[in-house]
């Protein structure tokens, strides 16, 4: 590493003004360089600061943010922490540009995707508006986006996601800078939309020699791209170094941690190792083998057959476009048993499981729990059922109420159903959840706006189980969260399980997390399964092309024969 | 190992503060807020005190002479009054008899005997009034503390009353969508459509006089803006995953509507109620003007204004200035409040 | 053509037409003027309100006329040639026209020369009982031309009147004479005479304008309608045809304004205005200003300004520097309040319901109604008659018109007291006792309110307000639905009997809005008419007031003080209260009026 810096941090701190009297310290000083011509991977859970740091380097925090003098980012030659406003947009976008993790909402919704590429051409190339539309039509075929000269003239909203980003990265290089900032860009889309943007990625930084320095979570996607990696947590850098040290000979607990915490598709411990277990006692969890899956014999708690669902959206004035969300759907879930449920977006995994809770009405099919079918039920009938079957959202920011207390929340679904016969016994019950799932007592009469996201997933968790269901559908609960949080939740699942029988419907894109908790595996692709089979098997002899396909899209993470500079 | 994470300290079972405690604290802060807030408070005290009678309770008794003038203007002229003092236009005849063709004649006697026995009491008048006197004599900053009562009352009520019927068609409008959102927005249309003073003057009309009446109108014409912010409160948290989450624990329709969403659009609803609590006030003055308000044997501010017409022409200024201040002080105060209480309520919570 | 041809020639067309125009612009005598309520329609048969009627004097012409100056009201010749020949005991009245009087022009007349003839005069008074009409005029011919109430009774019956159909008591005996025979001898007569709904109108106009006849007048007066938007602006013009005719009056000897204003008129050529402009200016504040800038002629001074221009009673010296004549007068008017004889409560001829209704009377502070209220511009009204009309009785009191404690005591006395503790008086059976006050929703009419809910709260007398438009309280007192209502009645002519027809009986249902129906007063009312007027006319009338007083089926309130305020340029005038505003005799001096306005 014996190569020019491009950029170096020097004991950067960031602290946030929150309100008149309180400060919020999110970068404790951390010093990293940035080489030429390289990948570097700065990883962290949320609220590690990275991103932060990423912004501050281009002077894109917001106003109430304070930083010493003594911090420094020399580029250039130059600080840019003291640089002009008239220098900083000099910089931007011609020698470091950035590009974020939702392009949905980066890009302006009313300028067609021509123009804004061709924005950052005429300020900073000072070319013509025709000049920069043939630019914009090369960028555009330069980043993969089929018939460039159509597409110059869409707006954001007509993109596909994947295509979004690709808009994004376009006009990031068009002024072919020296840095490329790429804050978590893949975190939002797919995996096989993943690798293909990271493959971009990976091709531009060679094509043009620019540096990269890629922010994210998740080590696969680290281990596969990044020559360097900052490892943060905290607001400080606990370790940094070459990829190869990085991923082969972790010095800091914090760092074996993260690469132990993710479910691997190779190993399938009875508990997935938490931080806590590295940081406090160095490491070791119980690494012998849980064996899953579902065989013959298992008795079947809930039968789906032929569930079809159409979204029918009003098109014109009188038309009605229908949009079949789900086709002809049919599975069993076994007691006691995991049902994994992978797709892609737009597959239909989602609304399967909505439909399921009746939150969405199906268009015809049959849903059969202990042998009655569900979709037949009137209201009242339902009633019955409803404490039965439950879900777990995606969001936990937003699947609480945020005027309740975690006590109201609890509490409620009792009330409806008649569990408890008194408010007594039901605050009762409350407190043995909050404790079940591994939250203090005292947080029955906090509001959700006091906890972290893993810990609300939790009280979504201990909501549901008031009602002691059979069936518990998690869609897609743990995507939103950190690694380690992941890590935690899941282990909270499996122990449920384990101690109440309970059976589970488990929806997400994310395969690795999939094969570890799923007993059985089906694959969805546009509201149709492609494949149903034991997770093992799915993984081992995938027997479709798409199932192919999306198996080969998981970021494999580190490779000891990858070629590294 | 579990999960559970490290608190062994025995649990502090104490209340977290909730939306409005935060809230409140947050106004503390704001100066102009409190400030405001202080004016309020003082004027509705004032207007409860009134309402009991401890001030103002004989506002209706003519004390002083006609349009006395206010007390640091004792010294000037005042036409009007002098006008008043000469009552003598009696003639010096002697009354008919009438007692050939009267059927009372027969009780004269004692007509005149009973007549003497009656008592009437010569009140006497006072040449200066605190802040000048009205057209009868009546104390003007009597009549503008008792008119408070009436114009507070009407806007406080009357905002009630609107934001309760905004609140609920609001409601089932964003809610439900569909048909029942069609209908009430064809009728929410056929409310603004018509102007505001017409469909007062057209509901005045038909109702009878008095301060219900009023309040009813007021509230009736005025529900459609909290609807409208309401149903959007609706729309946008009907989508909710927590709605959805309560849906799927079996919450009833009443119980997601009024029970899970209301409390997190009620920072929209308590803004709205107190803009209307001014508008309201200030209809309710304009109404009065038009002759459409009170009646008589009520003083609102509206009235002292109605009259102060004809009384600025000839120079007196003061119950125009009582009841203009009085009415632009309680509007300033709660519209600044309103917006301290914005910002103290938005809810930037996680 | 060489150019100084053209230019000589442009000079002198340029010079023409500036001649020619200088010519026309010739200074016009423009009189203008307010009026406080607008006018409703300038039909005489179917206007009646007073400021139509101005409007409506201006243009038509009845064979008797006022004269301007004299007081006591004196009549005068207008389209008669002498005062009508009154034979048969006061029962035929013939009527011989002056020749030569000629109508305005008119497209209905096809452009001849239209003379006025004696039958004119007989469709005038034919259009009175036309029930497409339904004329409120009516009444002054009703009962009195004989055989008119039966053909008004059959017109009605066949839903037309018969105009070709003669009546027996209109006989046109030529081009120039016209004799009315009488159903009985009424002295009044004269004065219907003299009443411009009796002017002469012509059959051919009325029937070519249909019922816009309202906004097409045509008469034998000295002016014409030019411009009329409604409710706005009324323009007259000098009626071209109108005869030679010279200023003629008999001011009082002793009346030193009248003395003036016949001096300032004296011989000259009536009418002496070009035009006269009317503006309908219903806010005092406004024509009190106009009237200051200059922009009207003349104004009635709005009472809530009385201080600061009249105080006590004499021009302040800022008016009296604009030369501003002030000319106060007393109005021939009454302001009272009727009560509904019919009523369950209130009305009835009973010891009880006298006593009450005598006792809310006492119980009224008519001092404050004209001092508070009406700024002083009014005087008690202690009788039905105002001053000037004969039959006033300036001496005619019956003591104190406020006197609470009598009127407590009567109240007492004929058992109206508090039965059910509630502190309001109750009737003796124990049923409630509530004064419905009937009024409307103005500014003026709220103090008017509050006096009386002063008053009868003093009393003990609980009060209910119905606020209302004029013109539906107007529909319900026709109908004998309101208790009481207060009403203003201006003097047609001034006798007595113009009063006291609104309460004679059989008038109930015509003007007699609260039926009273008491023998003995319409017996008198009767005698009255049959005597020609003199003293023993006015002792009957003494005696009428006097069962007036005991029976109480009006609360008299006052007579209106007029405080006419002129501007210096305006010549001749005074307000008279049966001509009207009397353009005719009115003449502006533009010398000065350049002097004063620039």
């Amino acid at each position: 590493m014996s190569e020019d810096n491009l950029l170096q941090v020097q004991d950067l701190r960031v602290t946030f003004q929150v309100d008149k009297h309180s400060t919020f310290e999110a970068v404790k000083g951390i010093s990293f360089d940035i080489p030429v011509n390289r990948t570097m991977a700065l990883v962290g859970e949320s609220g590690s600061g990275k991103s932060v740091s990423a912004m501050a380097i281009l002077g894109l925090l917001p106003d109430n943010a304070i930083i010493p003098a003594t911090s420094r980012i020399l580029y250039g030659g130059a600080d840019l922490l003291k640089a002009t406003p008239e220098r900083l947009q000099d910089i931007r976008g011609k020698d470091i540009s950035v590009i974020f993790q939702e392009p949905m909402t980066s890009l302006n919704p009313v300028f067609p995707v021509g123009e804004q590429i061709g924005e950052v051409l005429r300020l900073h190339m000072g070319m013509t508006p025709r000049a920069a539309a043939a630019r914009a039509v090369e960028l555009l075929s330069e980043v993969g986006i089929p018939d460039p000269q159509l597409r110059v003239r869409s707006f954001p909203h007509e993109l596909s996601g994947g295509q979004q980003q690709r808009v994004m990265i376009a006009m990031a290089i068009a002024c072919e800078p020296k840095l490329l900032i790429a804050d978590e860009p893949t975190t939002a889309l797919d995996v096989t939309i993943q690798k293909q943007i990271l493959e971009l990625i990976a091709g531009l930084q060679e094509k043009h020699h620019m540096s990269v320095l890629f922010i994210t979570h998740d080590l696969g996607v680290v281990g596969e791209i990044a020559d360097h990696v900052v490892v943060m947590q905290n607001g400080v850098v606990q370790e940094q170094g070459p990829v190869r040290a990085i991923f082969e000979r972790p010095q800091h607990p914090y760092t074996k941690a993260l690469l132990e915490c993710r479910p691997r598709l190779d190993r399938r411990p009875m508990r997935l190792p938490v931080i806590e277990d590295f940081m406090t006692s160095g490491g070791s969890a119980n690494y012998d083998e849980r064996p899953r899956g579902v065989t013959a014999g298992d008795a079947v708690i809930l039968e789906v057959k032929s569930l079809n669902k159409t979204f029918f959206l009003k098109e014109g004035f009188f038309g009605k476009r229908a949009v079949p969300a789900v086709k002809d759907v049919s599975f069993k879930l076994a007691r006691g048993k995991t049902l994994g449920l992978v797709g892609e977006s737009g597959s239909g995994k989602t609304t399967v499981g909505l439909t399921l809770m009746r939150l969405h009405d199906a268009t015809s099919g049959e849903v059969l729990f202990e042998g009655r079918n569900l979709l037949g039920l009137s209201d009242k009938e339902m009633m019955a059922y409803r404490r039965r079957i439950q879900i777990i959202f995606q969001n936990p920011y937003a699947s609480l109420n945020p005027r309740f207390t975690v006590g109201n929340i609890l509490t409620e679904p009792m009330k409806i159903h008649g569990i408890g016969k008194d408010q007594k016994e039901r605050v009762e019950m409350a407190f043995h959840l909050l404790s079940r799932v591994g939250l203090p007592e005292a947080s029955f009469y906090k509001y959700p706006h006091e906890f972290s996201g893993g810990q609300r997933q939790r009280i979504a968790i201990a909501r549901c189980l008031t009602m002691k269901p059979d069936v518990l559908i998690c869609d897609e609960s743990v995507s939103a969260l950190d690694v380690s949080v992941q890590a935690q939740v899941l282990n909270l699942l499996q122990d449920l399980q384990d101690e109440y029988g309970l059976s589970y419907i488990f929806i997400s894109h994310d395969l690795a997390v999939v094969k570890y908790i799923s007993d059985e595996i089906m694959v969805m692709n546009q509201g149709e399964i492609v494949e149903i089979a034991n997770a093992d098997e799915i993984y081992l002899n995938p027997k479709q092309d798409y199932t192919r396909k999306l198996l080969a899209s998981i970021p494999k993470g580190w490779d000891a024969n990858r070629a590294v500079a | 190992m579990s999960a559970v994470l490290p608190d062994n300290a025995p649990p502090v079972m104490h209340q977290s503060p909730g939306l409005w405690t935060l809230a409140w604290r947050r106004l503390l802060n704001d100066r102009v807020g409190v400030f405001c807030l202080a004016i309020v408070v003082a004027y509705v005290s004032m207007m409860l005190a009134s309402y009991a009678g401890l001030v103002a309770g004989d506002w209706n008794k003519e004390k002083g002479v006609s349009y006395a003038n206010p007390s640091f203007l004792a010294g000037a002229e005042n036409l009007e009054a002098r006008e008043v003092t000469n009552r003598d236009f009696g003639t010096t005849a002697k009354p008919v008899d009438l007692s050939d063709i009267d059927p009372l004649a027969p009780r004269y006697k004692e007509w005149e005997e009973r007549a003497a026995k009656i008592a009437v009491t010569e009140v006497k008048r006072a040449e200066t009034l605190a802040f000048g006197g009205d057209k009868w004599g009546r104390d003007v900053l009597e009549k503008a503390i008792k008119g408070s009562e009436v114009s507070i009352f009407v806007g406080l009520t009357a905002a009630l009353f609107a934001t309760l019927i905004g609140t609920i068609l609001g409601a089932l409008a964003g809610y439900w969508g569909g048909r029942v959102n069609d209908f009430l927005e064809w009728f929410y249309n056929i409310f603004t459509s018509i102007p505001y003073i017409l469909l007062i003057l057209a509901f005045a009309a038909v109702f009878k006089r008095g301060l219900d009446t009023i309040i009813v109108i007021l509230a009736l014409t005025g529900w459609t803006g909290i609807y409208r912010l309401v149903r959007a409160e609706y729309i946008k948290h009907g989508g909710r995953e927590y709605v959805k989450a309560a849906q799927a624990i079996g919450a009833s329709h009443f119980s997601r509507m009024f029970v899970h969403i209301l409390p997190n659009a009620s920072h929209v609803i308590l803004v709205q109620l107190s803009q209307h609590v001014v508008s309201f006030i200030k209809a309710e003055v304009i109404l009065s003007f038009l002759g459409l308000g009170v009646p008589v044997d009520m003083v609102s501010w509206g009235t002292m204004l109605a009259e102060a017409q004809n009384e600025l022409v000839i120079g007196k200024w003061w119950q125009l200035f009582a009841a203009g201040a009085s009415m632009a002080i309680l509007v300033t105060a709660f519209s600044m409040l309103t917006d301290s209480l914005r910002d103290a309520l938005d809810p930037k919570l996680k | 053509m060489s150019l100084s041809r053209i230019f000589l020639r442009t000079a002198a067309c340029v010079a023409a037409a500036l001649v020619a125009f200088a010519a026309q612009a010739a200074p016009q005598k423009v009189l203008r003027v307010p009026f406080l309520i607008a006018e409703s329609s300038f039909d005489p048969a179917f206007a009646s309100d007073t400021y139509s009627y101005t409007v409506i004097d201006e243009i038509f012409e009845a064979p008797l006329t006022y004269d301007m100056l004299a007081r006591p009201y004196k009549l005068r010749l207008q389209t008669a040639e002498s005062m009508p020949e009154v034979t048969e005991g006061g029962r035929v009245y013939t009527v011989r026209l002056k020749k030569g009087i000629v109508f305005a022009d008119d497209p209905a007349f096809g452009g001849a020369r239209r003379e006025l003839h004696a039958r004119d005069y007989e469709y005038a008074v034919k259009r009175l009982i036309d029930p497409k009409i339904s004329s409120p005029n009516a009444w002054l011919v009703e009962g009195r031309i004989e055989g008119i109430d039966a053909a008004a009774a059959e017109a009605k019956k066949a839903d037309k009147l018969d105009y070709d159909k003669p009546i027996p008591g209109i006989e046109v005996l030529d081009a120039r004479t016209i004799r009315f025979r009488l159903a009985k001898p009424d002295y009044n007569f004269l004065y219907i005479l003299a009443m411009t709904t009796l002017g002469a109108q012509a059959r051919e106009v009325v029937e070519h304008y249909g019922t816009d006849i309202g906004a097409h007048p045509v008469g034998t007066g000295p002016f014409v309608l030019k411009e009329w938007r409604r409710s706005s602006r009324i323009v007259l013009e000098k009626n071209p045809n109108f005869r030679e005719e010279y200023y003629e009056a008999e001011p009082a000897a002793n009346d030193p304004v009248s003395q003036r204003l016949y001096q300032e008129m004296k011989g000259k050529r009536i009418p002496q205005l070009d035009r006269v402009e009317i503006f309908v200016i219903e806010e005092s504040q406004p024509r009190w200003l106009a009237f200051l800038n200059g922009e009207l002629d003349w104004v009635n001074l709005p009472y809530e300004f009385k201080s600061m221009a009249i105080p006590g009673g004499e021009p302040a010296p800022w008016l009296a520097k604009k030369g501003v004549k002030y000319l106060p007068s007393v109005d021939l008017d009454l302001s009272y309040m009727y009560w509904n004889m019919k009523d369950p409560v209130w009305g009835g001829y009973t010891p009880e319901r006298i006593a009450l209704r005598r006792a809310v009377s006492l119980a009224y502070d008519i001092g404050e109604e004209i001092h508070l209220v009406r700024n002083g511009t009014a005087i008690e009204a202690r009788t039905a008659l105002p001053p000037g009309v004969l039959g006033h009785d300036p001496d005619f009191t019956t003591g104190p018109a406020y006197d609470p404690a009598r009127a407590k005591a009567l109240l007492d006395m004929f058992g109206y007291v508090d039965r059910n503790g509630d502190g309001w008086r109750d009737q003796p059976d124990g049923s409630p006792l509530v004064f419905t006050y009937s009024t409307g929703p103005s500014q003026l009419e709220r103090l008017f309110t509050q006096l009386w809910k002063k008053n009868m709260d003093v009393l003990g007398v609980q009060v209910k307000v119905e606020v209302a438009k004029w013109p539906d309280l107007r529909k319900k007192s026709k109908l004998g639905q309101l208790s009481n209502w207060h009403l203003a009645w201006n003097a047609d002519f001034p006798d007595g009997e113009n009063f006291y027809q609104l309460l004679y009986g059989p008038n109930c249902g015509s003007s007699n809005d609260g039926c009273f129906q008491l023998e003995a007063f319409d017996r008198l009312y009767e005698q009255a008419a049959a005597l020609p007027p003199g003293p023993e006319r006015v002792a009957i009338y003494r005696e009428m007031a006097r069962v007036l007083a005991v029976y109480a089926p009006w609360k008299t309130f006052v007579h209106r003080l007029r405080n006419q305020l002129v501007q210096p340029w305006v010549l001749g005038w005074r307000k008279h209260q049966f001509i009207h505003d009397a353009y005719r005799y009115v003449d502006i001096d533009l010398a000065v009026r350049a002097r004063y306005l620039k």
